[in-house]
């Protein structure tokens, strides 16, 4: 229960009221905003302002108060308990929101605090909305024991019945330690704020202590490292308020709910828009590399490409974009980074998003340029096996519209791999430059004409030719039209007016797979 | 009977006479006021002028159109990016058509009726 000092508010109900309204939004008082403002921070209250709509907050539970009487724990009751809860609008979208306020006991993760989240969860669940989580607290809350624990527990077990029903961001505005971390990792996105938020299971002390390695906070969980190394995070921010941009950016492209489909904006860009650059953007060379990003920029409508995951797996592109201002999800391999080989980082980076997507009844449009899988004893021994079969799994399992575009490389396994026809894609086309084949000619021609090289009179200048008759017989997109597995070679200018007209056709496909508890995905 | 006629006649003479002269003389007050003021209507779109070169005073005009004109630009490319209601087609939450809400309820429904067959 809240103490109201006022004589006056005790005595009338209204006034009362409001005086704790008032001790409700302080916080944990004028000295701890302070000093979260000084860190370079705002507070849990600022930043909603800045993610919702204008009066559109609907707090619940802000009254609310742990019961914890240990540690001296009774003399250290703040309403709300750390976390702001509630409802509200984002461009007129409703929304679940909470944040957790640092300036209360640290935002540290109590029974109350979870029993609000997950109230609000549970709303939203029913309702069919998104939920935001603005993270920004110290961990469980050391005094509360078991019920802390108890309550992540709750947390977790409400993200999960979430997952891939309505969409779930969290936003991370500063430490996140221990088991708190595994909210987020359970959520559809993750956005981290530079030099303000880090996110580690174990932390600098323990580490030094249990292994011996000295790290700093920032070089073991911070916004690069997941941004770069470990893909824990799918977009970087400099400040908080590009942070709450980029989430209302990314819910653009996002339904409420996994029945319905995502916002169309009115179409700005002529959907029968030929590019003529497309046509000369793959070099004739075919070892020399072309920016896959630039291709889906052009072919997107104008300004319309989010990339997800900018930093992570270079060697692939994905991100969401807007075909005649319906939201679709691109899939593209990147031949300026490792020549666009698939590896562990990338497939699992892929089969991520094309999971969301189809989780969300977002079409996926899958550009292909890939030599194949990296070859390596380190990607062996870490599993490429069991990662590239997710990328098979996530595009073979998804429902929703998928039509893949051959540019150049489709070679062997990264041929199947990448929304191959047999996977239940759609519609198949290619470009002019494709290269369909099982291997590259190398390998093939050292496979099929090792006799004839070896008793030729000049090895060299035989393969040179083999290799030259094999390229100009197999590498070309028209052997895999012949048998079907292209539906259709296309210009590349046509390429946009194309996918638009087959998007149109599949805007409501509905295919279902069989009955089944869950399948396994090679996790 | 004459004596009546002519009176008539003498009094619309002097009646349409007065009329025509007031008329007259208020034309000309007009007109003396029109020039002492010289006030002039402004043309339908006539610019306001202001106390610069004609040469000036398009290139500033200019200016301020570009810049208005980049300005919606920039918050039509925003709105877009946001999706936001302005630039949006359908209010979210608005419902899938008929087949595709059928179909979806499908989707989910193997695994509604696995739950239900297994008693849970």
């Amino acid at each position: 229960m809240i103490e109201i000092n006022n004589p006056a508010a005790q005595e009338d109900p209204l006034e009362k009221l409001r005086e704790m309204r008032v001790v409700a939004q302080a916080g944990g008082g004028p000295e701890r905003i302070q000093q979260q403002h000084e860190k370079g921070k705002l507070l849990a209250r600022e930043r909603l302002a800045m993610l919702l709509d204008e009066g559109s907050f609907q707090e619940l539970g802000a009254l609310a108060t742990h019961h914890i009487t240990d540690f001296g724990m009774a003399e250290r009751k703040y309403p709300g308990d750390g976390v702001v809860a509630g409802f509200g609008k984002i461009n007129g979208r409703r929304v679940a929101v909470f944040a957790q306020d640092f300036s209360v006991l640290g935002g540290s993760f109590s029974e109350v605090q979870s029993q609000k989240v997950c109230r609000i969860m549970d709303l939203a669940l029913e309702s069919g909305i998104p939920v935001i989580g603005l993270n920004d607290s110290g961990g469980a809350r050391i005094q509360e024991g078991i019920r802390s624990l108890a309550g992540y527990g709750a947390l977790f077990t409400r993200n999960v019945l979430a997952s891939g029903v309505v969409p779930q961001i969290s936003v991370m505005m500063g430490p996140c330690a221990g088991g708190a971390v595994y909210s987020p990792a359970l959520t559809d996105f993750t956005v981290m704020v530079r030099k303000i938020s880090y996110m580690f299971i174990t932390g600098p002390e323990v580490i030094k202590t249990v292994t011996g390695e000295e790290v700093t906070f920032r070089d073991l969980g911070g916004s690069v490292v997941h941004n770069t190394k470990s893909g824990v995070a799918q977009f970087m921010a400099d400040d908080e308020a590009q942070a709450v941009l980029l989430v209302k950016q990314l819910l653009s492209y996002l339904p409420q709910n996994n029945a319905e489909d995502p916002p169309r904006v009115t179409p700005y860009d002529d959907p029968k828009r030929m590019d003529e650059e497309l046509n000369s953007i793959v070099p004739r060379d075919d070892r020399l590399p072309y920016d896959m990003k630039e291709v889906i920029m052009r072919v997107a409508d104008r300004d319309s490409f989010f990339e997800v995951h900018p930093y992570y797996a270079s060697n692939v592109v994905v991100g969401f974009g807007r075909m005649d201002g319906y939201s679709a999800g691109f899939v593209g391999n990147q031949p300026s980074h490792l020549a666009g080989v698939l590896d562990i980082d990338s497939s699992d980076k892929i089969a991520r998003f094309v999971r969301v997507c189809d989780a969300y009844n977002i079409p996926i449009i899958t550009f292909v340029d890939s030599p194949g899988y990296l070859p390596g004893v380190a990607q062996e021994h870490a599993g490429i096996i069991r990662h590239g079969a997710k990328v098979i799994y996530a595009y073979c399992e998804a429902t929703v519209p998928k039509i893949s575009v051959v540019t150049r490389k489709a070679v062997g396994g990264a041929y199947i791999a990448m929304s191959s026809r047999q996977m239940r894609s759609d519609l198949a086309f290619a470009w002019p430059t494709a290269e369909i084949t099982v291997m590259g000619p190398d390998g093939a021609v050292n496979i099929l004409y090792r006799r004839e090289i070896a008793a030729a009179a000049n090895p060299n200048a035989e393969r040179a030719r083999i290799i030259a008759e094999y390229k100009a017989k197999f590498h070309n997109p028209y052997a895999a039209a012949d048998v079907g597995q292209i539906d259709e070679v296309i210009e590349p200018r046509e390429t946009r007016p194309r996918l638009i007209a087959a998007l149109e056709i599949l805007r409501t496909k509905v295919s279902t797979n069989p009955p089944k508890k869950h399948g396994l995905m090679p996790v | 009977m004459t004596n009546i006629w002519s009176q008539a006649f003498t009094i619309t003479v002097v009646g349409i006479a007065l009329v025509f002269s007031t008329l007259l003389l208020l034309w000309g007050i007009m007109a003396a006021l029109t020039r002492l003021l010289r006030v002039r209507a402004a043309p339908h779109g006539a610019k306001v002028t202001a106390l610069v070169s004609p040469a000036e005073e398009s290139e500033d005009h200019n200016a301020k159109i570009a810049a208005i004109m980049v300005a919606l630009d920039l918050y039509q490319t925003e709105m877009r990016r946001e999706a936001a209601p302005p630039v949006r087609e359908h209010r979210p939450g608005s419902l899938p058509s008929r087949w595709v809400a059928i179909g979806r309820g499908r989707q989910v429904e193997g695994r509604e009726l696995h739950r239900r067959s297994s008693g849970h």
